[in-house]
């Protein structure tokens, strides 16, 4: 098993479908490991951490369910001009809702409230090439992105 | 806080319900107790079950009071209809690498070129999760016999016929 590792993981970063010429065990361990952008996202993940929720300027998404396994909350800090100048997050649940959230904060820092909201879970999930199961990790991260615009908007509304 | 949390730990409830104690303590108490409704502390197990269930579903906050068991019945009846259904048709058009395996929960329709459909059982939210490799991720809730998903009121079984009908150019039914 061992000697395969290096063929299973030339396999998962070179191709999302078995290649028939590899072992099957080679095989069925290439197609199971995660993509290696999902690992840097897990191992390096970037802008972890939250902001204050009283901020005025903090906007904060909370989506997901404990019992589902799955927790996220993003937080994104705006300036006047509503654009997204910082962002937190904070995820609860698997390797893939981990980089899935990580890759929001990202895609996020920068953008406008209207852009951000054109933010697809499918981009998500092609960025990550996730496996179909865990496409509902990347549309959980869609999720947050737009209950955290949602927040602050609710926000602003109050304050005007 | 301590209330909550000693009264989550000494509940009955399964270990998946355990875990909470990690994740309350990074999310704000505020937030869970208006996502909730009211978490008292005086509720019992199964109770307390349902009001936690109800977080944020999306945007919409969705509770559902089914019984597990009524739950298991309909689900597993779904997923058993479409997997031979589904195993038939695949059988019967001899799609190149086809393959449908139904194991604990999550069946999973292989259509080889054409991708991977993969739909499992959610039991805490009382769900079916869909995964199309055309549309993406879906959640369905149980309504007046029928798998819908809240946002738009998209029916299960239609939805996987009119894919898997398109992407195999020929007509599938299911029901």
């Amino acid at each position: 098993m061992q000697r395969l590792l290096p063929f299973a993981a030339a396999a998962a970063f070179t191709s999302k479908v078995a290649d028939p010429s590899l072992p099957l065990i080679a095989q069925q361990l290439g197609q199971r490991l995660y993509h290696k952008n999902v690992v840097e996202h897990y191992e390096r993940p970037r802008n972890v951490g939250s902001f204050d929720k009283s901020d005025p300027d903090v906007g904060t998404g909370l989506v997901g369910a404990p019992a589902c396994g799955d927790v996220m909350k993003l937080q994104i800090k705006v300036d006047d001009q509503g654009n997204i100048v910082d962002a937190r997050f904070k995820t609860f649940g698997c390797g893939s809702a981990i980089a899935s959230s990580s890759v929001a904060t990202e895609w996020v820092k920068g953008k406008s409230l209207d852009e951000v909201l054109q933010i697809k879970n499918s981009d998500i999930a092609k960025h990550l090439s996730l496996p179909p199961v865990k496409l509902h990790c990347s549309m959980l991260a869609e999720d947050a992105i737009k209950a955290a615009v949602k927040d602050i908007q609710a926000k602003r509304a109050a304050k005007a | 806080m301590a209330a909550v949390l000693s009264c989550v730990l000494r509940s009955r409830a399964p270990t998946s319900y355990r875990l909470l104690p990690a994740c309350l303590q990074f999310m704000n108490e505020n937030a869970l107790l208006s996502a909730g409704r009211q978490a008292s502390t005086t509720l019992p197990t199964n109770r307390w079950r349902v009001e936690l269930r109800s977080f944020s579903e999306g945007l919409r906050i969705v509770t559902s009071t089914m019984g597990e068991a009524d739950y298991h019945h309909v689900a597993d009846e779904t997923l058993d209809m479409v997997a031979e259904k589904l195993e038939a048709f695949i059988e019967d058009r001899e799609v190149p690498d086809g393959d449908v395996e139904y194991s604990q929960g999550v069946l999973t329709v292989k259509l080889g070129k054409y991708g991977t459909f993969v739909i499992n059982k959610q039991t805490p939210n009382r769900q079916l999760w869909l995964s199309s490799p055309v549309s993406g991720p879906f959640r369905f809730d149980y309504l007046d016999g029928r798998w819908m998903y809240n946002r738009d009121g998209r029916d299960l079984v239609q939805h996987l016929e009119q894919e898997i009908g398109s992407l195999l150019r020929s007509e599938l039914q299911l029901e």
